[in-house]
């Protein structure tokens, strides 16, 4: 029965949803929200295991006096302050985020804000240093990768039509070493002729778009985003929820079982 | 006394954890991992305070928990109705306390059960008709839609032989992905050509995503070190 109730349960809460999404009439119309409503609440929950966990590990050096103690003092004490300071706030203004609550008008945006948008500022400087090992022309697949980035860092700066001349000719003449070093180590001649037709192909066209690059370069990002950027992550898009939908159909029939391991 | 009020003002503070942070840079030091801690325990507290105003007093304190204290006279005000629905949602939230004894920890299993069971149930048609349907009905070169190719065009400042160009652009990249992530054939031959093109527009989508993620991490410190200039009265905006 441990593990024969909670299947039950799952198929019971999965099938509804399914059922009040499709049909429209009473009780079915306004299950929907009901069940929402008792999805927020249940997962909502899932904070308290996960405080829980925290504070008793930070907890736990403190007590054993480990090494940097002092920080999960920090821990635990930053937290009750922020929850303490977030709810008599929220009480008395009427909500968190209310113009005159000074959760928001001191800890959000004199602590928070600070301390969360300087910790994704730093990743600008190991991004750069991923994007070296990253977009070194070895091949084919990362010099697409290093021009397509480029255009896109270009066209989002005022700058970037200005540079954008020099950058495209390193660009082109990247892909030209890059092409000449596949046609030296590929063995298949029609590969070879493939790759040749390629480069003076690109020798051909390099001209001309660096010319309506140049003044079009925001056009063209756009356009970058919304036709190549799209058609990849619509690709992507397409197989994440064909897998979700398997997997949703795995819990609710009872097949996947390990939640409960 | 202008000085102090700077010193001790609001803005300093904030400098003082941008500093903190930016210091790591130099090299890992007690001042960035205070800085560190301190985050984490803020946004522990942040994320519970938000969950207890956006999440839990709308759908579970509202029209379950209040009305029951007023009852009992432990809350005053007008008598709010009770949901009695909402007693099932709250014991299989107070399952999630039976991790605390071991002998009945067997029992977080039913409120995952009936979490994954709505979660999922949820997903199907969700997904189904926001990353199916819709994708597809995008994907697509279909004549109904002339107008909306010249509506692109109209919004986009793109001619229309640009946008549907473009349009055919869409519908073989997006096949060519899907047969790059579709192993049930092997890729040889010509579909194993059609799969390499598929990585093609991969890497051409990962790059772009990559150049927009970095300018926005960029925009992110730009605006950090503006923050610090103008903390510093250097700049004024």
């Amino acid at each position: 029965m441990k593990r024969e109730i909670p299947l039950l349960i799952s198929f019971i809460a999965g099938t509804l949803i399914v059922i009040s999404l499709f049909v429209p009439h009473p009780p079915f119309n306004k299950m929907e929200e009901t069940l929402n409503s008792w999805y927020i609440i249940v997962s909502g929950f899932t904070f308290i295991l996960g405080i829980d966990s925290l504070l008793l590990y930070n907890w736990d050096k403190i007590r054993r006096k480990s090494k940097d103690w002092p920080f999960a003092l920090t821990v635990i004490l930053s937290f009750v302050v922020t929850l303490v300071w977030g709810i008599v706030s929220g009480v008395r203004t009427g909500h968190i985020f209310s113009t005159n609550s000074t959760f928001r008008n001191y800890f959000y945006l004199y602590i928070y804000v600070p301390l969360q948008a300087t910790m994704f500022a730093i990743l600008s400087f190991f991004i750069a240093s991923a994007a070296y090992r990253a977009f070194r022309a070895r091949s084919l697949n990362a010099t697409l990768l290093l021009i397509t980035a480029s255009i896109i860092m270009l066209g989002r700066v005022p700058l970037g039509n200005a540079v954008l001349i020099p950058v495209l000719w390193i660009a082109v003449l990247l892909i030209a070493w890059v092409v000449l070093l596949e046609i030296k180590a590929t063995t298949s001649a029609s590969t070879r002729v493939g790759y040749i037709l390629m480069l003076i192909l690109m020798v051909v066209i390099a001209v001309p778009l660096t010319k309506f690059l140049y003044g079009n370069l925001s056009a063209a990002t756009d356009w970058i985003m919304d036709i190549p950027q799209m058609a990849a992550k619509r690709g992507i898009m397409l197989g994440l929820a064909l897998g979700g939908i398997a997997v949703s159909l795995r819990i609710i029939l009872g097949i996947e079982r390990s939640y409960m391991s | 006394m202008g000085i102090l009020h700077w010193l001790f003002s609001w803005e300093t503070l904030a400098a003082f954890l941008t500093l903190a942070i930016f210091s790591f840079l130099y090299k890992e030091n007690p001042v960035y991992r205070l800085a560190e801690y301190l985050f984490v325990g803020l946004s522990a507290g942040y994320g519970f305070a938000m969950t207890y105003f956006l999440a839990m007093k709308p759908n579970l304190m509202d029209p379950f928990i209040i009305p029951i204290m007023q009852r009992m006279h432990l809350l005053g005000g007008e008598l709010l109705p009770i949901n009695w629905w909402y007693i099932i949602p709250t014991i299989f939230a107070l399952l999630y306390l039976s991790v605390i004894t071991p002998k009945y920890s067997y029992l977080i299993r039913l409120p995952f059960a009936f979490l994954l069971g709505l979660g999922s149930g949820m997903a199907i048609p969700r997904a189904f008709q926001a990353s199916i349907l819709e994708q597809m009905w995008d994907t697509i070169l279909h004549s109904p839609n002339w107008q909306g190719y010249a509506d692109l065009s109209k919004q986009y400042e793109w001619s229309l032989t640009v946008v549907f160009i473009s349009a055919i652009i869409i519908f073989v990249s997006v096949l060519a992905v899907l047969a790059y992530f579709f192993f049930s054939k092997e890729h040889k031959g010509a579909y194993g050509k059609f799969a390499r093109f598929g990585i093609i527009v991969l890497m051409i989508g990962f790059g772009a995503s990559f150049g927009s993620t970095v300018m926005a991490r960029y925009s992110l410190l730009i605006g950090r070190l503006m923050f610090l200039l103008k903390w510093l009265h250097i700049v004024s905006y």
